[in-house]
């Protein structure tokens, strides 16, 4: 797009182009902090993965001998498996959940928006503090989850130290945590639904699942797909900070999923190149299941109307 | 609106269902509220209590001083100084990449959109080298720059909503002879009202709880924020009375409870917004 050519002094509206002042302005300061933050970061690390450094000597090329590696690794194998699993323990019931508690609370009654309040408040804890107070809640001993087994004559394992239950019992700290953005993102995709779908739907002699599984499920599926990749994408970011914070990537690495195993590698191994190498492979990872959720649409970036 | 017309008895049941599930939801709060007064005691006592025997409000002072006063006054400003220019700079990105006509304007947009979906990780090493490099490894710039330069979202939902707000509008300003400058301000932010309070609710919240980049920026006490201050207190109850770490879990989310309780309206409509186009 070439600059027309400074013609008149009176501006007019429909011109080509505006003056590159106002636009450097209204950009430059935030291009400037991205570029050297964000986009240099990212080449950066592509570009590292190809290295052998230890933060201290001479970073050595080693081509793609890393990823070589990665495959040779047992520990980098078993935390792909892992965090594949992750993700799919923490997507598939926050995306069912959300939907059937977003539908079972659009209605409305006295006191009814303390309760919807109930059914948002885990989205205001910090994964960290949940993190502890989990902790606390799958005490073998003294914590609710183990009481009320009990009641049951049910002992429950420890949780946590146990190879088998300690995933799962990661995942529903996720869910519990992802649940209020989609219950909020449903409950606004339902609102949009024409009354006159459902009424049709009765007169026809629809009950309350035909409803649901023939009427408001395909009317919400393009916020499914909206919740399942950020779901996956919120999962793939959070999962650090539960899983450090209340396994450590324990018992026996079966919950050491990537994010774990590239922090230990970076800034406990100090191996930075392999390091980044596995940060690569989780961003192919990522992008794979989000292109399996959601095929890309073309953003509307035409010209403003 | 109610799916449960017809007989009262299911409209019964319905809100039955919603209070139940909904107490649920909120019973891990609850468990934590009710052991964060416990006395260290009771708190480890088998069978559990399902309510404090005595209520010890002296757990908050314990737990004050486990959190250390300068873990809050950090994550405060931490919190504000992130919130405060990453709404800047995505406000004004957002309006000039919906706005404005200047060279380049298309590539830039994608940019943004293609950066939305790195996993942070992927760019975690090399801040971590480049904050290092520049000495910057506990200081407040590097706990709050590499923080306050992920605007792809923010740039791509401001865009969204100025794409849809009419060109008339800062036409017959233009006419008037403003420029874009005095545009923005007197017209385009009075009218962003929505869209900035929700960006406000979600950031500040998104800051306050972040804690894999504070872990990695900062190695002394003094500049750490809540979420580690809390993470040292998860890791064993055999160091921490669990009656002060539920305590300290606690003080540290009530702020963004009563934020929450208080915005409620603005974290919906902003959310649930994403999706209205």
């Amino acid at each position: 797009m070439a600059a027309p050519p400074r013609a008149t002094p009176r501006r007019r509206t429909n011109r080509r182009t505006d003056s590159p002042f106002w636009a450097a302005l209204f950009v430059g300061p935030n291009l400037v902090l991205f570029t050297t933050f964000m986009i240099i970061p990212i080449v950066w690390g592509l570009g590292l993965s190809l290295f052998d450094w230890n933060l201290i000597g001479e970073p050595r090329f080693v081509g793609f001998a890393n990823y070589v590696d990665i495959l040779k690794d047992a520990r980098a194998v078993n935390s792909v498996w892992k965090t594949v699993y992750l993700v799919f323990l923490g997507v598939v019931p926050t995306v069912i959940l959300s939907f059937l508690i977003a539908v079972l609370i659009n209605t409305n009654f006295p006191g009814y928006t303390v309760f919807r309040t109930m059914y948002l408040l885990p989205i205001v804890i910090s994964l960290v503090a949940s993190a502890v107070l989990w902790r606390f809640i799958y005490d073998p001993r003294v914590g609710p989850i183990a009481q009320l087994l009990s009641l049951f004559g049910v002992s429950g394992p420890n949780w946590l130290q146990d190879t088998t239950w300690a995933m799962p019992a990661l995942s529903l700290v996720i869910v519990w945590l992802r649940l209020p953005l989609g219950v909020i993102l449903y409950l606004a995709a339902l609102q949009q639904i024409n009354p006159q779908l459902l009424e049709a739907a009765e007169i026809d002699g629809a009950g309350p699942w035909a409803k649901l599984r023939h009427v408001i499920w395909p009317n919400v599926m393009p916020v499914t797909l909206l919740i399942l990749v950020l779901t996956l994408r919120g999962i793939i970011f959070d999962s650090f900070d539960i899983a450090f914070v209340m396994t450590k990537g324990g018992p026996l690495n079966s919950t050491d999923i990537l994010a774990v195993y590239i922090y230990d590698l970076a800034f406990a191994q100090l191996r930075l190149g392999y390091a980044s190498a596995l940060s690569t492979v989780l961003f192919v990872i990522v992008t794979i299941l989000a292109l399996i959720f959601n095929p890309p649409r073309r953003p509307s970036n035409g010209d403003p109307v | 609106m109610s799916t449960s017309v017809g007989h009262p008895w299911r409209r019964r049941l319905h809100v039955s269902a919603v209070i139940f599930f909904g107490l649920l939801m909120a019973a891990p709060f609850y468990w934590m509220i009710i052991n964060s007064f416990k006395s260290s005691r009771e708190v480890v006592a088998y069978p559990p209590t399902w309510w404090p025997k005595e209520w010890h409000f002296e757990n908050i002072e314990a737990a004050l001083g486990f959190l250390d006063p300068s873990a809050i006054v950090n994550s405060v400003i931490f919190t504000a100084v992130i919130t405060i220019v990453q709404l800047t700079l995505v406000v004004m990105t957002g309006f000039a990449l919906a706005k404005m006509r200047f060279f380049g304007r298309g590539p830039l947009l994608t940019l943004f959109i293609l950066t939305m979906f790195v996993p942070g990780q992927v760019a975690l090493i090399p801040t971590f080298i480049l904050i290092r490099n520049l000495n910057w490894i506990d200081t407040f710039m590097g706990l709050c720059i590499p923080i306050i330069a992920q605007t792809s979202f923010g740039v791509f939902i401001f865009r969204q909503f100025y794409i849809s707000m009419p060109n008339e509008i800062l036409d017959a300003a233009k006419i008037d002879g403003a420029n874009w400058g005095q545009v923005f301000l007197s017209i385009v932010l009075p009218l962003s009202g929505p869209p900035i309070a929700a960006y406000t609710a979600v950031t500040v919240l998104t800051a306050w709880n972040m804690y894999a980049w504070p872990l990695i920026s900062t190695t002394e006490k003094d500049m750490r924020t809540l979420p580690l201050a809390l993470a040292g207190l998860g890791q064993s109850f055999s160091q921490t009375p669990p009656n002060i770490a539920m305590m300290a879990v606690l003080l540290s989310t009530l702020p963004i409870i009563i934020f929450f309780i208080l915005c409620q309206r603005y974290f919906i409509n902003g959310l649930g917004g994403a999706i209205k186009e």
